[in-house]
């Protein structure tokens, strides 16, 4: 299921760079310079490693079910 | 599979050579090269004359090198620790036997991250390239006695490599040469010195251009205080004068050289002093790419 990174929730599960990750957090910014919001994605992986990730709103994820 | 990135800054002549001296290099493993620019018209000119499936250009969104690296560090990574990542700019290129001496020395899998060493371009006859000379075979003379003695050390923003899988995200506004090697060493694995993998550097020839150039790094690494402070440090005002200041009394061989080198102490003095004035005055480094351009390290654009 593709969700884009603004619909993204706590305990969504993706794959990123070869890693399981959970999302743990997201805020979301203002409008920025180049005229999208931007998420600030905190997930988990399996070792309970912090990963900040950050997209643009819009960005999409494949997240598991 | 090795990814190759490539950050530049509108320099498409220079880093098509760059893209084109890694193409010619006999690599057996899978490969790919990925410039990141933020500027469109750079993929332009880099796909019409670049035909190998083998490239890929990523436009920046213009959020600065170290976002651009975090993207492609998440997007590109894998679990597999035999994929690597090799980093290095634009403006610069690196010896036909670069990738190869890379590649051996992570034959070790203790070996986490590889640095190369930059070579000045420019000619010892002239003050600036003196300096560049004297500076680059400093910290070459530092890196290999830290590496043989396994200590930690800080890469070159010019050409390092790192196993994939160690490193998927890092602070972005501290010097990327610096925090990803220390991420790494953390993990346990050593920081290799691949001195025969030789990247050739523009250095700036005039003062206000080695004056930005100087302030912007000083200024980045300054932040490593902040942001990583148990992180030893390689580059840093008294680890200059604890570490060069012998070095630099030996270098030179001529009265004129000696003459630059003493010109050289008061201009690192000054731009100390700049950067730490500017940190103070809220003018600290933010990532993002450069605010002023360095004109005179362009090699062809």
């Amino acid at each position: 299921m593709v969700k884009t990174a603004e619909e993204l929730k706590k305990g969504d599960k993706f794959v990123l760079g070869g890693k399981k990750l959970f999302v743990e957090n997201i805020e979301l910014s203002d409008v920025g310079k180049q005229g999208v919001k931007k998420c600030r994605i905190v997930a988990k992986d399996e070792k309970g490693e912090n990963i900040i990730i950050i997209r643009p709103s819009n960005y999409p994820f494949n997240v598991a079910n | 599979m090795i990814d190759i990135i490539i950050t530049s800054y509108n320099e498409p002549k220079a880093t098509l050579r760059a893209v084109n001296t890694i193409l010619k290099q006999k690599i057996k493993q899978d490969f790919r090269i990925t410039v990141v620019d933020p500027f469109d018209s750079v993929g332009e000119f880099l796909n019409k004359h670049i035909k190998s499936k083998k490239f890929r250009f990523f436009l920046d969104p213009g959020e600065g090198k170290s976002y651009a690296l975090n993207f492609l560090f998440q997007e590109y990574g894998s679990e597999n620790k035999d994929d690597l990542f090799i980093l290095t700019d634009g403006d610069v290129y690196i010896s036909d036997n670069a990738i190869e001496e890379i590649l051996n020395s992570f034959k070790d899998k203790q070996v986490g991250a590889v640095t190369g060493k930059p070579v000045s371009v420019d000619s010892r006859k002239t003050k600036y390239g003196y300096w560049s000379k004297l500076l680059y075979d400093g910290i070459d003379f530092v890196r290999r006695r830290l590496s043989k003695k396994k200590f930690f050390f800080q890469c070159s923003g010019y050409l390092f490599a790192i196993r994939k899988g160690l490193v998927i995200d890092f602070p972005t506004n501290v010097p990327e040469d610096s925090v990803i090697p220390y991420l790494v060493w953390k993990k346990g694995y050593k920081i290799e010195y691949a001195p025969k993998a030789e990247v050739y550097v523009k250095y700036p020839n005039n003062w206000t251009d080695w004056v930005n150039q100087r302030v912007r790094t000083i200024k980045a690494h300054e932040n490593l205080d902040r942001e990583v402070p148990e992180m030893p440090r390689t580059k840093s005002f008294f680890n200059e004068i604890k570490q060069g200041l012998v070095f630099s009394l030996k270098y030179p061989k001529t009265f004129r050289e000696f003459f630059w080198t003493f010109q050289l102490y008061f201009a690192r003095v000054f731009v100390y002093l700049k950067s730490f004035i500017e940190m103070k005055s809220k003018k600290g480094f933010k990532d993002g790419w450069r605010e002023t351009e360095i004109q005179s390290t362009k090699p062809f654009d």
